[in-house]
């Protein structure tokens, strides 16, 4: 998987609490801006999720390896429309028990952050490398940054106590649970975030190279096929391989 | 190819056990009560009967048991690289964890095979801005024509060699041109999709049906069971 959907009961309730907020908030400034956009505009995006949704369902190999093609989504649609569509998806997953209910809103920060991100890069990138190196890129640029993003979350995670810890805490406070590791115990807290780092990393290093070369075959295909697709090359078609530009010929 | 959704969209719609009779709104609060309640508990014990309940409900859903199965499992893969990096050397912290992701897990299968779409998604609609509302209807519709697109191109693929030449990466480049039509046709869909909407009097919304809000003889039945789910989490609290 290019991506890890975290599961319900793993994060400490405040975090997924502010995940939750932070996802409404971003959505409504998102409606807002887009509230007068023509309804094809939305049809695009449910076209786009639906497309998300239909990628995560194809396997490429083992333990249901799947793409999440949010950097591309977020290519296509920009880093606001895109964060709509993780939100869509990562809320319909839920509903089958990939990813948790709770952290939702985790999941598509993570998620939209991906396709932020590759929609920035590629906007950056476009003018000054092939459509298929401008794609890869920013599709890299993206999963390095939701890696980031996941490794962050699952750290606060790691360095707070376990059900075991606060029943201990609990007991030894008389009913008052503590909500991080005491001093003398952040060594756990590194172990177990060192432990997860390992778990983890090779998955999402085939993950980013699967995402970066599925990424930017498209981004290429959709430059050659129909260029006006593709908000940063909408004023300039790719020439055609042997030709010359007007001025030379 | 893995179309989970499809199934489930099927086993909502094609349904007749009572649960399938019963509203949208009183499943969800029993459903948001179990996930509460299960992601708060730190009781193995009130978390493995939770999570009995819930079979329970699936068993008298009249819901095919080995899918549900298969769907039920999902969660337990994510909590692996949880539960391995929280191995504090007992038992009972991977099973809290695994438990809480089954129990949450499965009452979501159990509520979206029992309850069709437009009833879920209506009333969630309601506290979600227009623009997120309109769009979890539309890609939900969207999904079933992609997906087929999918399987479409997924097949083609293989049997033009697509598939199975030049290694790993050619493969991928491959995948991704495939991709790209299927972006085309995501792009021509809007197209049409906003034409018909334009057509059908689209007044700026995607209405769900009332159909979720609609109360039955059946309803007390969540509800009381939510209640009592509250309760028992309620009172394990800090007990192992």
């Amino acid at each position: 998987m290019s991506h890890l959907h975290l599961p319900d009961g793993a994060l400490p309730w405040w975090l997924w609490g502010s995940g939750v907020v932070l996802s409404a908030l971003l959505l409504w400034i998102v409606s807002r801006r887009h509230r007068d956009d023509r309804p094809d505009r939305l049809a695009l995006v449910g076209a786009l999720s639906a497309l998300m949704l239909a990628a995560m369902a194809l396997p490429l190999g083992p333990l249901g390896y799947h793409l999440s093609l949010a950097p591309l989504v977020g290519m296509l649609l920009g880093g606001g429309l895109a964060f709509v569509s993780a939100c869509v998806v990562n809320a319909i997953l839920a509903l089958l028990g990939h990813g948790g209910f709770t952290v939702v809103g985790v999941n598509s920060l993570i998620t939209g952050l991906a396709a932020a991100l590759g929609s920035r890069t590629y906007r950056l990138l476009a003018r000054r490398a092939t459509p298929f190196w401008a794609g890869a890129t920013a599709a890299v640029v993206g999963m390095v940054g939701s890696l980031a993003a996941w490794l962050l979350v699952v750290g606060i995670a790691s360095a707070t106590p376990g059900p075991r810890e606060m029943r201990e805490s609990a007991e030894q406070h008389h009913g008052i649970e503590e909500t991080a590791l005491p001093a003398g115990e952040r060594g756990i807290a590194w172990e177990r975030f060192g432990r997860l780092v390992l778990l983890s990393l090779p998955f999402w290093l085939v993950g980013t190279l699967a995402e970066a070369v599925v990424g930017g075959a498209t981004i290429g295909f959709l430059a050659r096929v129909n260029p006006s697709l593709l908000p940063a090359h909408a004023r300039e078609p790719v020439k055609p391989r042997g030709l010359g530009s007007p001025e030379k010929a | 190819m893995n179309l989970d959704l499809a199934i489930v969209d099927y086993w909502a719609s094609s349904g007749r056990s009572l649960w399938h009779h019963a509203s949208a709104g009183a499943k969800i609060i029993l459903v948001a009560a179990i996930v509460i309640a299960a992601v708060f508990s730190s009781s193995v014990a009130f978390l493995a009967s939770a999570y009995i309940l819930v079979w329970i409900l699936v068993l008298l859903s009249g819901l095919p048991i080995l899918p549900v199965l298969g769907l039920a499992v999902y969660p337990a893969v994510f909590s692996v690289v949880f539960v391995v990096s929280r191995w504090d050397g007992t038992w009972t912290t991977p099973a809290i964890y695994l438990l809480r992701a089954l129990c949450a897990g499965l009452a979501a299968v159990w509520l979206v095979g029992t309850t069709p779409y437009p009833d879920l998604f209506a009333p969630v609609s309601r506290v979600l801005p227009r623009f997120v509302g309109d769009a979890l209807f539309l890609s939900y519709r969207a999904f079933f024509t992609v997906a087929a697109k999918l399987v479409r191109l997924s097949v083609a693929l293989r049997l033009r060699g697509g598939w199975g030449r030049g290694g790993f990466l050619r493969r991928l480049q491959n995948l991704g041109q495939g991709l790209g039509t299927l972006v085309l046709f995501s792009f021509e869909r809007s197209q049409r999709v906003y034409a018909v909407m334009a057509l059908r009097g689209h007044s700026g919304r995607v209405c769900g049906c009332r159909h979720w809000s609609a109360r039955t003889r059946l309803d007390w039945i969540p509800v009381v069971l939510a209640a009592l789910v509250a309760a028992a989490a309620f009172g394990t609290r800090g007990a192992p």
